[in-house]
């Protein structure tokens, strides 16, 4: 089993996620308090969801990374000897994947993130973005629409090139209003309005990527144990350039499609393994490449089952 | 077509789009909670099924279950 670990991202959370691994697991116990007092957030009441509380950017980001990274833990006690071959994050799950490849330390890791989702909240609060999945659709057309979709003070642009079978745009609301009419006029009927708080990856998250170089122009950031695939630029993080690239981060789209793409044709992976909520990246490394085999770890069910096909 | 050959229809696009093994697809399966489907899932099911059979569906008719979109296509196809 060559191994390519893939990390989730914001949109993948559901209510009481993780509390399974939290009531059975010390390691994932330990991991998720650690995590709270670090941020300064009650985890528990955010995983119950009583309040709604995973719909709000600012509690799901922490939420997401320290669930996948309690996993990481489980998984580096019972199975060390996993020949792990890359990582990949989507987006927020960059962060999990570079603190699971040893370049960021978990506390700095989970500070950062606090800040990090503030900030996004904010951009998310002051602009009018909204985000649109087009299927089974070429780029070219995409990028064409986008481009006449957009103005001068309204933008709209290809946000996450997810699988060959879709692709995000996003963008203010009009521009993309209009993007979907010109969808519509050429007959292009996969066009998804998506339930988002904003147009991540887009130009309008410029104020939460600005604060965001200056957070980051602290951290430190150490070589990746493995291969850590960039969404930016789809090729491995290098650690003098990761704070720049996480900073371009937040205005760029992601390229998982390329990033689950060089992880097979580069580092040869024959398997990935989803950590943290929901199946969503395994869904999407299925639409590039039926071959690969699937699993995912948000429970201690689908947990013990990967143990067992792990040791054979 | 009978909802016989629509449930198998229906049944190769949900398996084919959902990755899930066949047996599992039954008539009274929830479509998001027994068989994991997000919402996107379900509108390219019913794209997959507007496209096969040649009728116009809406993917948020309320479909809950199997069922409920064997006969809601089973509705479409009579009335074409």
């Amino acid at each position: 089993m060559k191994i390519g670990f893939l990390f989730s991202g914001q949109g993948a959370q559901y209510s009481k996620m993780g509390l399974d691994l939290y009531e059975s697991d010390q390691v994932y116990r330990e991991t998720i308090d650690q995590a709270a007092e670090l941020t300064g957030m009650d985890l528990g009441t955010i995983y119950r969801n009583e309040n709604n509380e995973l719909a709000q950017t600012v509690y799901v980001q922490p939420a997401i990374v320290a669930m996948s990274l309690g996993i990481m833990r489980m998984l580096n006690r019972d199975v060390p000897q996993l020949d792990v071959h890359g990582m990949v994050g989507l987006s927020l799950g960059e962060y999990s994947a570079l603190i699971a490849a040893n370049s960021l330390s978990f506390e700095e890791g989970m500070q950062v993130l606090k800040d990090r989702a503030m900030y996004m909240q904010n951009d998310a609060e002051e602009t009018d973005g909204a985000m649109v999945a087009v299927m089974k659709t070429d780029i070219e057309t995409i990028k064409n629409i986008c481009k006449e979709a957009s103005n001068d003070t309204e933008v709209v642009c290809p946000a996450n090139y997810n699988s060959p079978k879709q692709v995000v745009i996003g963008g203010n609301k009009a521009a993309v209003d209009r993007a979907i009419k010109l969808f519509h006029e050429q007959e292009i009927k996969n066009v998804i309005p998506l339930k988002v708080s904003g147009a991540f990856h887009t130009p309008l998250f410029k104020k939460a990527s600005t604060l965001m170089e200056k957070r980051l122009a602290g951290v430190q950031f150490e070589k990746t144990i493995v291969p850590v695939i960039s969404n930016t630029t789809a090729q491995p993080f290098q650690a003098e350039e990761t704070r720049e690239i996480l900073t371009r981060q937040l205005i760029s789209p992601t390229h998982f499609y390329q990033c689950v793409d060089y992880m097979i044709k580069e580092l040869g992976i024959d398997t990935v393994v989803e950590i943290g909520p929901g199946q969503t990246l395994s869904k999407f490394t299925r639409q590039i490449d039926k071959k690969i085999e699937r699993y995912h770890i948000d429970g201690q069910a689908n947990y013990q089952k990967f143990i067992e096909a792990s040791r054979g | 077509m009978t909802e016989q050959e629509i449930f198998d229809k229906v049944k190769d696009i949900v398996v084919e789009q959902l990755d899930v093994d066949a047996d599992k697809v039954k008539m009274d399966s929830d479509i998001k909670d027994d068989l994991e489907a997000d919402s996107l899932d379900v509108f390219e099911i019913m794209n997959e099924l507007e496209d096969e059979l040649d009728i116009k569906l809406e993917a948020d008719e309320g479909v809950k279950t199997i069922k409920d979109v064997v006969e809601y296509v089973k509705k479409e196809v009579d009335a074409k």
